[in-house]
Order: C-alpha cells, then structure tokens, then sequence
C-alpha cells in the first residue's frame, strides 16, 4: 500500500549547518503521528519542509512523496495547489495565523473559494457549515466577527475550519494547543480527534508536551538535533523508551507534570 | 509547616478583600461604561518560608493579583500588607523598603532581561537600585553560583549568549539578589522546554529550603503547583472557587470548575493502561 506521506532522507541546511538531518517518517491514509521535540529540535521545520513553506535560505534535500507523488522540489504553483487541498495546517497562534481585517467567515470562505471552485454564495454558505463543523457557538452571527472579537479557543477552531476547507487527506497540526488554557486545550483535543476520526484525515501532530501527543496520537517520532532519535508506537516510546534522549525526555515529563490519582477524563468528549 | 493556621504567627504577605475592576470602553453612547471585575473579594496569606500557588486560566485574574501584590497597581478596595505595613503603589523611594523583602521572576527570561547589559550588571541592579550595602561584585558572583551558573565565564556574557533555562536563571540570580524573604513566581516555568523546566523548577525548590524563601507561583501548570506549592488557591472569574493544601485540593477537588480543570490536565498514560 502506498503511503499517504513519505517523508525519506529529508535534511534542510541554513548556511552549512542541518537543522533537519535525514529524516524519514510515514504516515498511512487516516493514520495519526505525533512528533515530539524540544525547542530548536526541527520537529517544526519537518513539517513546513514537506509543504514546502521553508524560510528563503534553507536548502532541500531527500524526498516528500504524497500519495505517490513527488513534492520536494516541486513548483510554487504545484505547491500551492497541494496546499490546502492535499494538505491543511493548523498552527500554534492563532491571534497571528488570521488576519485581523478580515471577517473570519470570509477567512474561511477564500480557501473554500479557491480550492473548490465553489461560488461566492456556495463558498459563504460553506463556511458557515464548517464554523459549525468546528463547534462555534452561533455560527450564522459568528462568521461575521472579527478575530479580535473571539476567545482564544474560537480563534484556534477557526484556524481548523480554515484548515479544513479544501477537504484535505492530511491535517498537520503544530503545536495547535501550546497557546490555550488547559481547559480549552481539552476541547480542541477533543475536536481534532473526533474531526479526524469522522473523515478519515491522517493527523501529523507537532509538540513538545509528551502527554497532549499521547492523547492524540498513535505513533509518534522523537526529534532532537533535526534527527529521528526513536519512532514506535506511543505505549511502547513512553514506557519502554531506548534513546537516551527519549529517557530524558519522558523522565522530565513525568517528573514535570500532575498525574490525577484516580482515572479522570482523558481528553474531552466535547463534539 | 502547616500553613493551613490562617492569622498564625508570622504572615509575611497578606491580601485581604482585594477587589479590582476595569471600565471597559463605551459601547453606547448615554450608557454607562460596562466594567469588568478582575478580582472580586481575594484573600490571601503566605507564611514564613510557605508557598502558596495561584492557579487560573487566562481571564481569572490572576496578573491583576500579581500587580496588586508587587504594588504596581492599586486596588479598589481592600488591602495588601507586608509583616503588618501597608503596600501600596507609589514612588520607588517610598517602596525600597518592600523590594528588598519580596522579588518577583516573570514568564519570559527573553523579554525580562536587558539585552544589552551584561549579566554582571543585571544581577547588581537590584543592588544598586535598592541601596543594598556590601562588595556587590562578591554579591554577584555568590548569586550566579547559587543558580548554577559558573560566574567566572557569566558575569562579562549578555543575555542572548544564554539558552532559554540558562536566562531564566539569571532572573532568578536577579531577584534574589537582595536578600528577599518572598519570591513572586508569574508563570516562570512556562516559557521552558520540558527538561529545563524541570531542572527550575529543581533549582526553586533548593534555594526555597536553603534559603527559607516564601513563594507564591501564579500558574496554570497543575504540575509546577504540585511540585512546588504547599497550598493552593483556583481562582476563576476574579474569585477564589477553592484553596486548601495542594495536596488535598488536587486529590479532592470539591469545586466544580476545579474538577473540570483537573479533568482537562493531559496525563501520560500508566503502564497499567497498555
């Protein structure tokens, strides 16, 4: 079968230094992955090279197939294409990731517009069903509010509506929940579960927080020095780690966080 | 130890009835300002080398309780005293007195440190500002050690020549450096990758014990509390829904929306569950 994502041998460079070293990764139609990295350990920059979003400077090498085909090196335009339709992103701030002029209907509207070729009317009415998709309270009222006029937590939701408005096989999330409330992380943990579950998207979840991937996350790949330290499943990564820089990594985790006495709710069941 | 005595002997920082609200920009005309209450009626105690923890989310008021205690804003009504003498905002000569006593280490070492001072200068500041007598370059030097800086190779270094930990230490080096008997703690640990976090929070703890420091940890991260707090206070929509000792509060939360933040606290999963 052949994969949805194949990430083989990436390496990005700055100057003559690899941030991103040899990086192979695979990711099944439907299928969830969460990389996990300190601060400076390329988990991001993986992500933004196989959509080909790279900061000028950064040379390229090895190779990003989707669904077979070959997207390193490819054009802007063939790019963009993929963008947004093969591919929807969802970033960590969202106060930064939406333009503050712009109606978030009309937001969520343009990429609807763009991708789908629907007409305005179809593309307005579009984004009103997707606001909805995303649990926005109101969402007739709400696509005419502006993003300042939002909480966090409906801003982040918008940013999946976005993300989600060219029908897209893979989702890849970076650190979507590092900027919320604890609560709030809950329910848009919540929302991507359920999203992808519902519509089959794989899921490329990025973040430092070893116990917000455990949640989302079947497999996950450990990152340091833009190098794949260990890649297995979640259970097996947490509890058997083999990497010193995993051990590290999950004793930190434990020793840093709370862990209830008594089984609470895991993730939220918020639709 | 037991800091659950309220009024017991030797309350450094106290906070009683704090309230705080502010008006909100006119949204008609000929109507009133609509106003937003930050803080509705807080109180709070810290011992002697106790540590109290703030927890809330964003909204709850708890940077309006932070300003109120470090007397960079003034409350409506109610009262925050040091040792029995009022805090309140005013100018710095007539607050020396309050710096050298309690200190305060903020969330982000890379917008809290002056890039363009060295280390040795940022650590002595405090030193100077506060007319704190002695050889401040000893001072300096003693301050970088207890943070685990090496001071030889760091007091002629700035700030960006420091990781985001390494930095976060400098801050604390900073706050100490008067000799405070209370740390203030806003979100200190949330800036830092996971390991470092950790190596802080470490670092807190021992100069808390060596040092007999009194903190209060305002935070969203249940984890920093339990670690770090012997009591505990939820504040939610400017009130205190719960307090208690940590402990017993993160065991048994009684309050609904405790319950709900506890629920929401991502946990690693247990072996037991694979």
């Amino acid at each position: 079968m052949t994969a949805l994502l194949e990430i083989e041998g990436l390496t990005v460079r700055f100057g003559g230094r690899a941030v991103v070293d040899d990086v192979s990764l695979r990711l099944d139609a439907g299928e969830r992955l969460g990389l996990i990295g300190a601060s400076g350990s390329g988990k991001s920059l993986t992500a933004l090279a196989a959509i080909g979003l790279l900061p000028d400077g950064a040379t390229v090498s090895g190779s990003v197939r989707l669904a077979g085909s070959e997207l390193a090196g490819g054009s802007d335009r063939e790019l963009a294409r993929v963008r947004g339709s093969r591919i929807g992103m969802v970033f960590q701030e969202p106060a930064t990731a939406l333009d503050p002029l712009m109606r978030v209907g009309a937001q969520i509207a343009g990429p609807v517009r763009r991708l789908t070729g629907a007409s305005r009317s179809a593309a307005a009415r579009r984004a009103v069903e997707l606001a909805a998709t995303v649990g926005l309270p109101d969402p007739e009222v709400l696509v005419r509010a502006y993003p300042h006029q939002l909480s966090g937590g409906q801003r982040q939701r918008v940013g999946i509506a976005i993300a989600l408005a060219g029908e897209p096989d893979l989702l890849i999330a970076d650190e979507p929940t590092t900027a919320l409330d604890v609560t709030v992380q809950a329910e848009v943990l919540g929302l991507l579960d359920d999203l992808v579950r519902r519509r089959g998207t794989a899921l490329l979840f990025i973040s430092h927080d070893l116990a917000v991937v455990a949640q989302i996350a079947r497999r996950v790949a450990v990152l340091a020095d833009g190098r794949v330290r260990e890649y297995g499943p979640v259970e097996q990564v947490l509890h058997q780690p083999r990497d010193p820089v995993t051990q590290a990594l999950v004793a930190a985790a434990r020793r840093t966080s709370w862990q209830a006495p008594a089984p609470v709710g895991t993730v939220g069941q918020g639709s | 130890m037991d800091g659950e005595a309220a009024g017991s002997a030797d309350v450094l920082l106290r906070a009683e009835a704090l309230h705080r609200h502010y008006p909100l920009p006119r949204q008609r005309l000929l109507h009133r300002r609509p106003v937003r209450h930050a803080l509705r009626g807080v109180d709070l105690e810290l011992a002697a080398g106790g540590s109290v923890g703030i927890v809330g989310e964003s909204g709850s008021g708890k940077s309006t309780l932070v300003r109120l205690l470090l007397a960079l804003d003034r409350a409506d009504a109610g009262a925050v005293s040091y040792r029995g003498r009022a805090v309140e905002p005013g100018p710095p000569r007539t607050l020396r007195w309050f710096r050298r006593e309690v200190q305060v280490v903020l969330q982000d070492p890379f917008a809290s440190l002056d890039p363009r001072m060295r280390v040795a200068d940022i650590v002595a500041e405090p030193l100077e500002c506060l007319d704190v007598p002695g050889d401040h370059a000893a001072r300096v030097a003693e301050l970088l050690g207890a943070v685990g800086l090496e001071p030889g190779p760091a007091k002629d270094r700035y700030p960006h020549e420091f990781s985001g930990g390494q930095r976060q230490r400098i801050a604390i080096a900073r706050a100490l450096a008067p000799g405070p008997r209370v740390l203030v703690g806003d979100e200190p640990l949330s800036a830092l990758d996971v390991a470092v976090r950790g190596q802080v929070m470490d670092l807190l703890r021992g100069l808390a014990a060596d040092l007999g420091l009194a903190l209060v940890l305002v935070s969203h991260d249940i984890g920093a509390m339990h670690r770090l707090c012997e009591q505990i206070m939820v504040l939610h929509e400017g009130g205190v829904v719960e307090r208690g000792r940590t402990a017993d509060v993160l065991a048994a939360p009684s309050h609904p929306y405790t319950r709900r933040l506890l629920a929401a606290v991502p946990q690693l999963p247990d072996r037991e569950q694979v």
